[in-house]
């Protein structure tokens, strides 16, 4: 065999010697270094210092044999060649510092397969088991540990509530008035429902279906065209004694409702179910999170507002001023009782009454202003004036509340207000995001990369750290709140910036998800200064044209006798743009683009009232922002 | 004379490779020749050369292949491999110059005074 050929074997034995093939049965060598140290025939004192040697390199079997077989023909070499005994053993050294170099050296030789492996392991014991150290302690840490809320937040939100007489709570009036328009309104709906679900399936559709299929409420239709407008009438008169038990309650100092998460039903029987909030127990850790608390008065102070605005419009109609002014009255205190409510959710349903409450008397205007006195449109004025033209401080604080209530139900406390998440309080958010029991739900309601996020950072930021980015970004709410129009015209909203950048990312991700956004809060509270300020624009301009026989032909004439600043176009910082036509006036606002398109809506249209107008900025519509005369779908 | 551990731990594996660049030699010829080549100067016992060899072998200096010897006893032999031919010529470089260095600040006699740097052969 040439040498080249018999090289070319030794390599393919080398690899197949390697870890990779060690299951092949005919790799492995039927000999073993005992047996043939023991077949050597050395002196006992070699063949057991040679036999030490081998025992200590541990080395693979194939290894240890490659070794026996080398120290023993060694050996052997020098026995033969007259050397003593004591000689040869002196010569193999001592046994542990030898087998520990053999050892050293015989791994050396080792496929490059093995290396690699060595590499990996070490390289991953490197990473991974720090890693896996650290999650341990972590999750140790987490899971031996629980919370201990101290603070009753129910407590402080219901201490007002709790000191009002009886007489002075809306809420027991409200129950009944809702009581009374259920009995009357359900059976209606019902056979709405039902008439609707046989139209759709023969593919028609109008307005009362979409009505029917809106399914809480009933929308009051206010145009007097509408083939449903007699019906609606009636349904009025029918709910008018409910109606009055509303105004008796609007006139007392606030709701009165408690404000709890548990509740029960108002009344066992009857259309219309109720939820009648009962007291949290004492015990604050036995308490619900102050963020799952209902708010049964929201949906019934909507619908009684949407009442009272088709009142007002039937009364103007029939000339009855009284009956109208005194209704937009009861729609702008049942906003003002909402001021003692705890949340933003409450704050955005008092704005849309109060906006409800400006666009119908501007429907009153335009279509009955003579109906109105003088004395008529000055209360009317003064109602729209009283609104609130910004966010109180306590609608933040109670986010604020809100939020330090999650932290002390799922941080522990060190008794200096930090600590760090527990068992009870992923539990928590699980039970907030409902991820556990189906993680498919999770994307339909939240991006699950969030809520990933958010797991890593309740796990790693401590309660204080959470506690101030929630500060922060209530302070720049604060801010963007306060900044008004400015938001429009370049400033932006530095609490959205914050959101965006990286540094303020991860430790928003629980802040944002466990505090409502305050970009549509904002959005909503300009809107609605628009609204006001338009609506009162539209009364001093007819109050103008009887004193003067003609419409005032900008708001330059108006100030500062009939109003006392002009309208502001949140776009701009010019007025509105007032534009007299054979209708009677139009007032609007340039739109997000600008542009003055002369007071039409354009791709505007219908849609100013539901998108968010920071949004628009970023590719405005064209078009104006028609104020006066209003659209339906400011009216709804 | 017993040499310090680290000048043998630089001096052995050349001195190994020189003695392979001209035959094939099993363990215990090698220690042989290291013996009497160098007056007992580099003699090493079986603790210090197997796990030379080994490393040498490591590193593809040399390769050994088992084979029957003439007297019918089986020994490994050791070749010098052509990466190693290269490391024998540069660590021969590296020798000449340190004996040169040595010589000229007095440590070595100068070239040709005395033996100078013993000569390996086999």
């Amino acid at each position: 065999m040439s040498e080249t050929k018999q090289k070319q074997q030794g390599r393919i034995r080398d690899v197949l010697q390697t870890e990779v093939f060690w299951i092949l049965p005919w790799r492995r060598d039927r000999n073993t270094w005992k047996t043939v140290l023991a077949d050597a025939g050395l002196p006992e004192t070699v063949g057991g210092r040679v036999r030490e040697i081998v025992r200590r390199t541990r080395l693979r079997r194939r290894e240890r044999l490659e070794v026996a077989r080398e120290l023993i023909a060694h050996a052997r070499d020098a026995l033969d060649a007259g050397v003593d005994e004591g000689a040869v053993v002196d010569s193999l050294g001592e046994p542990r510092l030898v087998a520990r170099l053999i050892r050293r050296a015989m791994k050396r030789k080792r496929h490059w397969l093995w290396h690699a492996r060595v590499w990996v392991v070490r390289t991953l014991a490197g990473t991974v088991a720090p890693a896996l150290l650290i999650a341990g302690v972590l999750a140790g840490r987490i899971y031996f540990s629980h919370p201990s809320p101290k603070h009753n937040y129910y407590a402080e939100l219901n201490a007002p509530v709790l000191a009002l007489d009886e007489d002075e709570k809306a809420w027991p009036l409200y129950k009944e008035a809702r009581f009374e328009i259920e009995r009357v309104v359900a059976p209606v709906r019902e056979q709405m429902r039902t008439e609707a679900a046989d139209r759709i399936a023969q593919n028609e559709h109008d307005h009362k279906i979409e009505v029917a299929m809106a399914g809480v409420d009933l929308i009051p239709t206010i145009d007097p065209a509408h083939p449903d407008y007699s019906e609606t009438v009636a349904l009025l008169e029918k709910i008018r004694p409910a109606l009055e038990l509303v105004k008796r309650g609007a006139a007392r100092p606030a709701v009165g409702m408690l404000y709890s998460s548990n509740s029960e039903p108002y009344a066992d029987q009857g259309p219309g179910w109720i939820a009648e909030p009962i007291p949290e127990p004492d015990d604050v850790a036995e308490q619900s999170l102050l963020m799952n608390g209902l708010l049964p008065d929201l949906s019934l102070i909507r619908s009684f507002s949407r009442w009272l605005a088709f009142d007002a419009i039937v009364a103007a109609k029939r000339g009855d001023s009284g009956r109208a002014v005194d209704s937009i009255r009861t729609i702008r205190r049942l906003a003002r009782q909402l001021d003692h409510e705890p949340d933003l959710i409450s704050y955005l349903v008092a704005i849309a009454v109060d906006s409800l409450a400006a666009v119908t008397v501007e429907r009153m205007i335009e279509a009955h202003a003579d109906v109105f006195s003088r004395d008529d449109l000055t209360a009317l004025a003064h109602e729209i004036s009283t609104a609130h033209r910004s966010v109180p401080a306590s609608v933040l604080d109670s986010e604020r509340m809100m939020f330090e209530d999650f932290l002390q139900r799922a941080f522990t406390d060190d008794g200096h207000g930090d600590g760090h998440i527990t068992r009870e309080g992923f539990r928590l958010y699980g039970s907030m995001v409902d991820f556990r029991t189906n993680p498919a739900d999770v994307g339909e309601v939240m991006d699950f990369k969030s809520v990933s996020d958010t797991v890593a950072s309740l796990a790693t930021l401590s309660r204080t750290e959470l506690s101030k980015a929630s500060r922060d970004y209530l302070n720049l709410v604060r801010s963007d709140l306060d900044a008004g129009y400015e938001v429009y015209r370049g400033r932006g909203f530095a609490s959205e910036r914050w959101v965006e950048s990286n540094e303020g990312r991860r430790s928003l991700d629980p802040v944002l998800q466990l505090i409502p956004s305050f970009g549509r809060a904002i959005d909503s509270q300009n809107k609605f200064l628009v609204r006001i300020d338009s609506a009162l624009a539209v009364i001093a301009m007819e109050q103008y044209r009887r004193d003067s026989g003609a419409w005032a032909g900008s708001f330059d004439v108006l100030v500062p006798r009939y109003l006392p600043l002009a309208p502001e176009d949140p776009f701009t910082g010019d007025p509105l743009r007032l534009k007299i036509t054979d209708d009677g006036p139009v007032i609007y606002s340039v739109g997000p683009d600008r542009d003055d398109d002369g007071g039409v809506s354009g791709e505007l249209s219908g849609r100013v009232e539901w998108a968010l107008l920071y949004r628009m900025l970023q590719d405005p519509p064209d078009g104006d922002w028609v104020l006066y005369p209003p659209s339906v779908t400011a009216w709804r | 004379m017993k040499i310090e551990r680290e000048l043998m731990r630089g001096a052995g594996p050349t001195a190994v490779l020189r003695l392979l660049s001209n035959k094939e030699m099993y363990g215990y010829e090698l220690v042989e020749a290291l013996s009497r080549q160098t007056e007992g100067v580099l003699a090493m016992g079986q603790s210090t050369l197997y796990p030379m060899l080994y490393n040498l072998e490591a590193k593809g200096l040399i390769e050994a292949e088992w084979r029957q010897s003439e007297s019918g006893r089986e020994r490994k032999y050791y070749a010098l491999t052509g990466k190693g031919k290269k490391r024998l010529r540069q660590d021969t470089e590296a020798w000449r110059a340190l004996a040169r260095a040595m010589a000229a600040i007095g440590v070595l006699e100068p070239p040709g005074t005395q033996a100078g740097v013993v000569g390996l052969s086999a």
